[in-house]
């Protein structure tokens, strides 16, 4: 059986202005696996999955996800529906947004858009991912009263109701007490096996990765090494 | 004179509609320069405002030409000018704002004009509202009502978070951008009705009271809405029966709905706990 690659990255540099972050790296993520990057603050973690989401072009070098290349703004933009995003844990601002409506950003070009509310089918499935991930109690809290494991846990269902067979996770359990944490890559375990993905996690440090990923590789100077 | 007696009046009628239009539509934007933490665009729009009217006495023009097309262009350029600088759009605001103002201030002094003149625009009053510029509030109101109708998901999710929006595809930069543009007028607009040291009262004050108390950004809408209308109108009949000046009185109608929606929080959250 041949494996097959959800993202493929080569010869990538990349970098903002002339300061290159990334330097001819090369990267093949494989279907189902849980891949676990590790590296220092600053050594690109972030810059890389931008570039992976298309957020930002590379400078030189190509890449293609689920086997499209990312070759113009239009084709980064459309391939980022098929990738769910786990931010950062961020402090939420002011404004009042219930855990509903923020699962519900995650079918943003999924199911609804510009001039095309949500439907049913949308909110159904925001229902269901909130009683995969255990939070349907509290559907209709404010995000901003929530710990920082229940934010984290809104984030990836977040991602997960969008529907994408790959899932980008940026320091998914880093900022979290002992317990949270262990909910949390509980979580990402289970969602993992249950809707098959394949997951791309960063985090500054390695021990954050052993337990969730299949391989880990180190970002270093730029390029990527076998840990 | 009652109050009847006001609204019998074609001036002040023009005030009340004045004052019912900017709170029903511009106070929607307090929700987004509080969640934008825009505080100091408002600033640096007023001082823009100035160096436009500067220009604008240099050429010829009536001042306030200048200082609303300096407000649509500074209000195009911060985004894009935030952006470019690496800042964030609050920080490139102030950059904005003491840049224009040293120019002004140049301009005054090489060009000879009157600088009395051009401050003046800053001391507006509801009462001075001319036919033309209440269809002016009217259809800038409608305007952003109706952005915030058609586009509500979109708005939520880049006042939630921007990088966030970005990452599901929507064009997070653009309606930031457009929204910046719809806060400049809304301040333009603004500085006539209440003058400059004011404005705080009819953008942001109703803002700050509804997102004090509500529970999703509608909520916020809605509430922000409401308070406008209340401080606005009720400031202005306030003024009238009493005799005060409008702009104090609306300022004040705000602060006491800013001081209700904490007392009304307070004792929610007292009764929950």
């Amino acid at each position: 059986m041949t494996r097959e690659a959800v993202v493929e990255i080569h010869g990538l540099v990349a970098g903002y202005g002339r300061h290159q972050v990334l330097q001819q790296l090369d990267l093949t993520v494989w279907r189902g696996e849980a891949l676990g990057i590790a590296g220092n603050n600053g050594a690109g973690k972030t810059t890389l999955l931008k570039l992976i989401l298309g957020l930002i072009a590379p400078q030189e070098g190509y890449m293609t996800v689920l086997g499209r290349m990312l070759d113009s703004s239009r084709v980064r933009r459309l391939m980022r529906r098929q990738i769910g995003y786990v931010p950062q844990l961020h402090t939420p601002g002011k404004m009042p947004v219930s855990v509903h409506d923020a699962v519900l950003m995650g079918r943003w070009g999924k199911g609804f858009g510009f001039f095309k509310r949500p439907s049913l089918r949308d909110r159904q499935k925001v229902t269901e991912i909130l009683q995969e991930i255990g939070m349907s109690h509290k559907e209709w809290q404010e995000v901003h009263l929530l710990s920082g494991g229940e934010q984290q846990k809104v984030s990836i269902g977040r991602a997960l109701v969008r529907e994408a067979p790959i899932l980008l996770l940026d320091e998914p359990s880093t900022y979290l007490d002992h317990g949270s944490q262990t909910e949390i890559v509980e979580l990402i375990r289970a969602v993992r096996l249950k809707h098959g993905l394949s997951l791309i996690m960063i985090s500054h440090d390695p021990e954050h990765l052993d337990v969730m990923s299949d391989r880990i590789l180190l970002l270093k100077n730029g390029r990527l090494e076998e840990r | 004179m009652s109050l009847f007696d006001f609204i019998a009046i074609p001036l002040f009628q023009k005030a009340f509609i004045g004052a019912f239009l900017s709170g029903a539509g511009l106070s929607l934007l307090g929700v987004v320069i509080l969640n934008l933490n825009l505080t100091t665009i408002r600033f640096a729009l007023m001082h823009i405002a100035l160096l436009g009217a500067a220009i604008s006495m240099v050429l010829g023009f009536p001042p306030l030409a200048g200082a609303m097309a300096g407000i649509v262009i500074a209000s195009l350029l911060l985004g894009p000018a935030g952006d470019f600088l690496n800042m964030d759009t609050g920080v490139s605001g102030v950059l904005f704002m003491t840049g224009s103002l040293g120019l002004a201030f140049l301009i005054f002094y090489k060009a000879g004009v009157p600088a009395m003149d051009a401050f003046a625009l800053f001391s507006g009053s509801i009462l001075a509202l001319s036919t033309f510029e209440v269809w002016v509030i009217g259809g800038l109101a409608v305007l952003i009502i109706l952005v915030f109708f058609l586009f509500y998901r979109e708005i939520q999710m880049v006042l939630f978070n921007q990088e966030l929006a970005e990452s599901l595809g929507v064009p997070a930069k653009g309606i930031r951008n457009a929204l910046l543009l719809l806060t400049g007028l809304a301040i333009g607009v603004n500085i006539r009705m209440v003058g400059v040291l004011l404005i705080d009262a009819a953008v942001l004050l109703p803002a700050l009271a509804a997102l004090s108390i509500a529970k999703s950004l509608r909520g916020a809408l809605l509430l922000s809405a409401v308070f406008g209308i209340v401080s606005q109108v009720g400031g202005v009949a306030f003024s009238m029966v009493y005799d005060f000046p409008s702009g104090a009185s609306i300022t004040l109608a705000a602060v006491l709905m800013v001081c209700l929606a904490a007392i009304y929080g307070y004792i929610v959250k007292t009764i929950r706990r």
